[in-house]
């Protein structure tokens, strides 16, 4: 009699994985084979001290993947026959999306990219497992964003050149910065900068708004990728916070340099954040809650309470984070100020808010908004209906580090410019803030190589001089810019609710909108 | 604290270098207190360009839609140069004020404070 081979349970099949399948090389030094882990000075005594919590192995990678494709995809093919693209809330709301699919979806390509390097790089097995199954992770993001995005590229401008506007256009430099310089750094710091700060600290600040505000604007193709993505997430956050202790507990001289990283990839999260903010205060037009009130929750309640827990690895709080907390009541009212002026060079719309949107953020943000936003939004709106609609001409002075116009002002006055420059190899570069300042002089060598969009076009490098040059050159084109009301994606919504509300004047079948 | 790498050196130049100019520089200017322009501006110009010229034909203009801008007289105004205390010869070029390569120029303009009492 034969017996029936035994078998394995998860949690042996993933140690057969991670441990069992690795060895330690004889042909080669082991520091010839992983050649990149030691230079940033991270010290680990022991890799088989890494403790995945979710000890996912492939089989069961691969069947629950599945699962979540198959339910996605069926949910995007019957969004698209019940013409999803007319449920939701106003079409003002479809430039989240748009901002989105620039600037967000592209940053999911990059964190395959990276999280396939780091797959590669560390020497330890179960740090390099978690690290592949994220890189896939990452690409099957791209790509079910991708999809559920082309339902809304064939009605709306704004998503048909993300993918060259991405490495173009002035305002997607600042997530795709973020990124590169991650990238370019060490695989430690790397993982620290995506898995811990983005995704541990600041992903609720990120995830949580936008997909919350797709379910809340009526758009169901959004909500679906994000409850699909869901799950991914958590084992992302997971690992951020896994890599952390995984140093800190290795070796005590990993401290000081974990903590400067943490300084450093906290503000470059925050000041990217800045965007996330002004698109959920601005752009969606029923709201999910103010960024005053995300930061009060995510950040001074849930972030400050997760550093006091890491305390006892001798960690403090992120340099600047008072500074952070200062600028909730006014950041992304600047922010959106700044694309407001220069949404002719976007392949986004801007508007100035509704009274009732401006009374929503008078409640939100108080007496600031109230003397200086408001006056400002009502001064704008008599100009548009004077004709004179508010553009600003002129290139902005650029952040040397974070890459965002320098709209940002003194901690202390927001009603002053901030900004202050480092020389460097004769040189003058000009940082936004104390934070971005700091970030540069550390690492100046890097930080003078930027490409920052101003300064390359005024060499040269844009396809010419002008600003209708450099519009050319992003192929974006004048109809996809600019003012939302009066534009195409406005006509053609208004043209949808007539054909909602009204008896359908032509005998076309069904309700299929059109969007000629 | 200098970039950790690998490799023999890391050296590489500013991307934003003087040289990259043809013979024309960078310069940043802001008017503190006319928020409504969201930032300072950068301009690409001669460094022998007379400063009235930049600041008449050229800044001036690109506030064009504040109403501030009518009113303003640069001879008033209190400068600051890469953020310190700054007196400018506006019949002088810009070479000759002191201004380089990537300069950052404040100025404010007394009873010019922007609209709304803010700054606006």
């Amino acid at each position: 009699m034969t017996s029936q081979p035994r078998r394995l349970n998860l949690s042996q099949k993933y140690q057969l994985m991670t441990r069992g399948l690795d060895w330690e090389t004889s042909y080669q030094p082991m520091d010839k084979v992983f050649p990149y882990d030691k230079y940033e000075g991270i010290k680990i005594k022991d890799w088989d001290k890494w403790q995945d919590p979710f000890r996912l192995t492939m089989d069961a990678y691969w069947k629950y993947q599945a699962e979540k494709e198959r339910k996605l995809y069926a949910i995007l093919d019957s969004v698209a026959q019940n013409n999803g693209q007319t449920q939701i809330s106003d079409a003002r709301y479809m430039n989240a999306v748009k901002l989105w699919m620039q600037g967000v979806t592209p940053l999911e390509y990059a964190a395959f990219r990276g999280f396939a390097m780091l797959g590669r790089g560390f020497r330890g097995a179960g740090a390099r497992v978690a690290c592949q199954f994220q890189s896939i992770d990452e690409m099957r993001h791209y790509q079910t964003q991708v999809h559920a995005f082309s339902l809304y590229n064939k009605h709306f401008n704004g998503f048909n050149q993300y993918a060259r506007i991405r490495d173009r256009a002035w305002y997607l430099s600042i997530p795709k910065s973020y990124f590169e310089d991650a990238v370019s750094a060490g695989p430690f710091e790397l993982i620290t900068a995506i898995s811990f700060s983005f995704e541990y600290v600041l992903t609720n600040l990120l995830f949580m708004p936008f997909v919350s505000g797709a379910a809340y604007n009526g758009d169901m193709a959004t909500t679906t990728f994000g409850f699909s993505a869901q799950s991914d997430e958590s084992r992302h956050m997971t690992l951020g916070l896994e890599i952390i202790k995984f140093m800190l507990e290795q070796h005590e001289d990993n401290l000081p340099i974990v903590q400067a990283w943490l300084d450093k990839w906290f503000w470059r999260g925050y000041r990217l954040l800045g965007l996330v903010g002004a698109m959920m205060d601005y752009m969606l037009p029923k709201k999910v809650m103010s960024w005053r009130q995300a930061w009060e929750i995510y950040w001074e309640e849930n972030g400050i309470a997760l550093f006091q827990d890491l305390s006892r690895y001798g960690l403090r709080l992120p340099k600047h984070h008072e500074t952070a907390t200062k600028e909730k009541y006014r950041i992304t009212h600047e922010f959106w100020s700044t694309i407001y002026q220069f949404s002719h060079a976007t392949a986004l719309y801007t508007w100035i808010p509704t009274p009732a949107e401006l009374d929503w953020l008078s409640a939100e943000y108080g007496e600031l908004f109230d003397a200086v936003y408001r006056p400002r939004y009502e001064y704008w709106r008599e100009l548009d209906q004077k004709g004179e609609r508010f553009f600003q001409k002129r290139l902005p002075v650029v952040c040397n580090v974070c890459q965002i116009p320098i709209f940002h002002t003194l901690p202390d006055d927001p009603l002053k410019n901030c900004c202050l420059v480092s020389e460097y190899k004769g040189t003058k570069h000009q940082m936004c803030s104390q934070g971005c300042l700091d970030i540069f002089n550390r690492e100046p060598e890097k930080y003078c190589q930027a490409y920052i969009p101003p300064q390359q076009i005024y060499q040269g490098n844009c396809g010419g001089a002008t600003l209708e040059d450099y519009k050319r050159w992003l192929h974006i084109k004048e109809e996809e810019t600019g003012e939302y009301y009066g534009s195409e994606d406005h006509r053609m919504w208004e043209a949808w609710q007539a054909q909602a509300a009204g008896p359908v004047a032509t005998s076309e079948e069904g309700a299929s909108p059109s969007s000629s | 604290m200098a970039v950790k790498f690998i490799g023999a050196s890391y050296d590489f130049p500013c991307a934003n270098r003087q040289e990259n100019y043809g013979g024309d520089m960078s310069l940043y200017m802001v008017w503190d207190r006319h928020l409504i322009y969201c930032a300072p501006n950068a301009y690409r110009v001669p460094p022998a360009m007379k400063f009235r010229d930049f600041l008449e034909q050229v800044f001036a203009p690109d506030y064009a839609q504040h109403p501030d801008v009518k009113k303003v007289d640069w001879e008033q105004g209190v400068w600051q140069l890469e953020n310190a205390p700054w007196q400018p010869d506006l019949d002088k070029s810009l070479e000759e004020n002191g201004i380089a390569h990537n300069s950052f120029i404040r100025v404010v303009t007394p009873g010019l404070e922007g609209m709304h009492g803010v700054g606006n």
